[in-house]
């Protein structure tokens, strides 16, 4: 166990600190804004994952994380926001 | 060995940062004030992060593409956060300033 899998491991628990106005936040857009720093956190475990075994399609797998969070955060706004989005 | 102190001290850094994020997502009242928080604060600490992992010699690719990742963070972070706290301003969540707003639609002057 090197020192980035134990960085790693801290990086999830700090997800799930991230995750908890996920769970109990009043409004819908306390989830939105939890779920996007959860999922960009995440996003840097996959690199780490990267650097850690030297495998480099994990890479590209952070790279698809960051444009899905970007597109369901988009779209969820403008299905909340109504007709008048530009 | 140099290099690599250098980039424990970043990755240390960016930890730090994220943790102050995620603290700040918690303990903050208002969804304003955990945008202001949150959003630049997961930049940042991302970017200082993978700057950190850049300093160890990864292959070439996969640094081209881990600097994609950093330009990617940095143009759609911005965009999220607008989009969000447009969305909440549009939809009357007036946040903890709701007696200021209740002040400017009587007339007075806040």
């Amino acid at each position: 166990m090197t020192l980035l899998t134990a960085i790693s491991v801290f990086l999830i628990f700090v997800a799930l600190l991230a995750s908890y106005r996920l769970f109990v936040g009043p409004t819908i857009y306390d989830r939105l804004i939890s779920l996007n720093v959860a999922g960009l956190v995440l996003t840097i475990v996959f690199i780490l994952m990267s650097v850690d075994t030297g495998l480099g399609f994990y890479v590209d797998i952070a790279i698809s994380f960051v444009l899905l969070n970007f597109i369901g955060t988009i779209g969820f706004a403008k299905y909340l926001e109504g007709d008048d989005f530009e | 060995m140099i290099l690599e102190v250098v980039s424990y001290i970043f990755i240390s850094l960016g930890l730090v940062i994220l943790v102050t994020a995620s603290i700040a997502l918690v303990r903050f009242p208002d969804i304003y004030m955990r945008l202001h928080a949150s959003s630049k604060a997961s930049t940042g600490g991302t970017i200082t992060i993978i700057i950190g992992l850049l300093l160890r010699g990864v292959p070439i690719g996969d640094a081209g593409k881990m600097i994609l990742v950093i330009a990617l963070v940095v143009i759609t972070s911005p965009i999220i956060s607008h989009a969000i706290a447009r969305a909440a301003h549009k939809c009357g969540d007036s946040g903890s300033m709701a007696p200021f707003e209740d002040m400017e639609k009587r007339g007075e002057d806040p």
